[in-house]
């Protein structure tokens, strides 16, 4: 008797009309406290950063010149800024080209006796070609595809190059990185109009 | 006359005798090449490096000289630590590993040296971290200690720090053999969204410049490692989870088979290479 008592006081709170308001309420909050905070904590570790890594534009391959592949339109539609070209390619988080690349265009940016532009300008990797004349060796189209995926650039090499605009086809990736390209299709276009620039004759 | 004459010639004797002696002793003995400033050559004419470097020979002067002084390694603390634990006694069964091991000088000779070895009762491959915890739990009845734990490296730096200077020599063939394999295709698979195989970097461009850093042929004869991005040492798979996750990569966990197997053949790729440990590094 007294249990039933005790179990229809206890459905009666449950249906108040104001309980679940305020249960509405804490889950609400619970939801809220939740789900920005694991987002903002996965965010934090990842090395694809802040959405700048996203996803893949569709191109065509045809074949180059030289090379048994190119890229002949824009990802994006339209040319890109040179300028901008030379940040992605030394930012150690975007392109980072200069880590295996001497681009001597580049280096003579740094200034002497300014730490910063020396940092960000200076020390280039020896492990790759250098890039000096690339545009002469290379035309437009070539050098999107080798950015873009440098495996089908170079098939019969076994490059190390990774390929900065594929989303697929890796062994492993890592949660935050998967299905992502490294650099994106506009930044893309800005490293191959820095590119086209690397003449010397 | 004739005799002081005798005995000039004697004492003239004497002396060449003695300068030649002292010529002998005055000219350093040459020092065996250890792939610091000489490189080591490769056990076998097959061998992936035509010479092999200590990651030493890749670190800047003032990084090698604080390894180099017991004084200044910041590791050789934990080595201490390490030297404590070795008579502690600790877990149920009331005992210490020096209860068992005795002197760590001559019982963990050449451990160092010739871990990971195949361990018959699990059928697989186990490193130093491994010996230990099966030791804590199987002898001590003692709580096993997490991976990368201050306890777990200053053990490991204690039982290696014993084979310093010993050249790493480790037993690839027999049933070691099967996970040795797997090691190397571990280090020729591509991974990560930047899709780099160790060999990719350290097979191929060791003493190349990759921006600021000089590549390395990835040697593991100094690990657990003092590094200062660390600001403590690390143990070599910390430094494999680093390497994965620069590549944008999945890591595999601490311990894990995987990184066992792949600590065999990179220990076999670095086959005659002094042990280091403590090594520093930047």
């Amino acid at each position: 008797m007294i249990g039933t008592q005790v179990k229809s006081n206890h459905a009666t709170g449950w249906l108040n009309p104001l309980m679940s308001v305020a249960w509405g309420c804490v889950v609400a909050l619970l939801l809220a406290s939740l789900v920005p905070g694991q987002a903002l904590a996965q965010r934090k570790k990842t090395a694809c950063i802040s959405g700048e890594t996203p996803r893949a534009a569709r191109y065509k391959v045809e074949k180059g010149e030289t090379l048994p592949a190119s890229i002949k339109a824009p990802l994006n539609g339209k040319r890109g800024n040179a300028e901008k070209g030379v940040e992605w390619m030394a930012n150690r988080r975007q392109g980072n080209c200069l880590s295996c690349h001497t681009v001597t265009k580049i280096l003579e940016r740094v200034k002497e006796g300014d730490h910063e532009s020396e940092s960000k300008f200076g020390f280039h990797g020896t492990v790759a070609p250098p890039l000096d004349g690339v545009a002469d060796r290379y035309s437009e189209a070539e050098l999107r595809i080798i950015v873009v995926d440098a495996k089908q650039a170079f098939p019969d090499i076994n490059t190390s190059m990774p390929a900065y605009h594929r989303k697929d086809g890796f062994e492993r990736v890592s949660a935050d990185c998967k299905g992502l390209v490294i650099l994106s299709a506009e930044r893309v276009e800005d490293i191959v109009a820095y590119l086209t620039t690397l003449k010397e004759q | 006359m004739s005799e002081s004459n005798e005995s000039s010639k004697r004492t003239g004797w004497l002396v060449a005798l003695c300068l030649l002696v002292a010529a002998a002793l005055a000219v350093p003995a040459v020092a065996e090449p250890d792939g610091r400033t000489e490189a080591i050559k490769p056990p076998t004419k097959d061998h992936p490096y035509p010479e092999l470097w200590s990651g030493w020979h890749y670190a800047a002067p003032e990084t090698q000289a604080m390894q180099d002084d017991d004084f200044a390694n910041p590791a050789m603390a934990w080595n201490e630590i390490g030297s404590e634990l070795w008579s502690k006694v600790d877990g149920k069964a009331k005992k210490s590993c020096q209860d068992c091991h005795g002197d760590a000088a001559k019982s963990m000779k050449s451990v160092g040296a010739t871990y990971p070895v195949y361990f018959e009762p699990e059928k697989k491959l186990i490193n130093v971290e491994n010996r230990i915890n099966l030791c804590r739990k199987k002898f001590m009845q003692a709580k096993p200690w997490p991976y990368e734990s201050e306890d777990m490296l200053a053990m490991t730096i204690y039982v290696k720090n014993q084979s310093r200077g010993l050249p790493v020599n480790v037993k690839i063939d027999g049933p070691a053999k099967e996970f040795f394999e797997r090691g190397k295709a571990f280090y020729d698979q591509r991974r990560g969204q930047l899709d780099f195989a160790c060999s990719n970097c350290h097979s191929k461009y060791w003493g190349q410049k990759i921006r600021m850093d000089t590549m390395s042929q990835g040697q593991s004869n100094g690990f657990p490692t003092y590094r200062s991005e660390w600001q403590k040492p690390g143990s070599l798979h910390r430094r494999f989870i680093s390497c994965n996750t620069m590549v944008r990569s999945q890591p595999f966990p601490l311990g894990s088979d995987e990184y066992v197997n792949l600590e065999l053949y990179l220990a076999w790729r670095g086959q005659g290479l002094p042990v280091e440990t403590p090594s520093v590094r930047f």
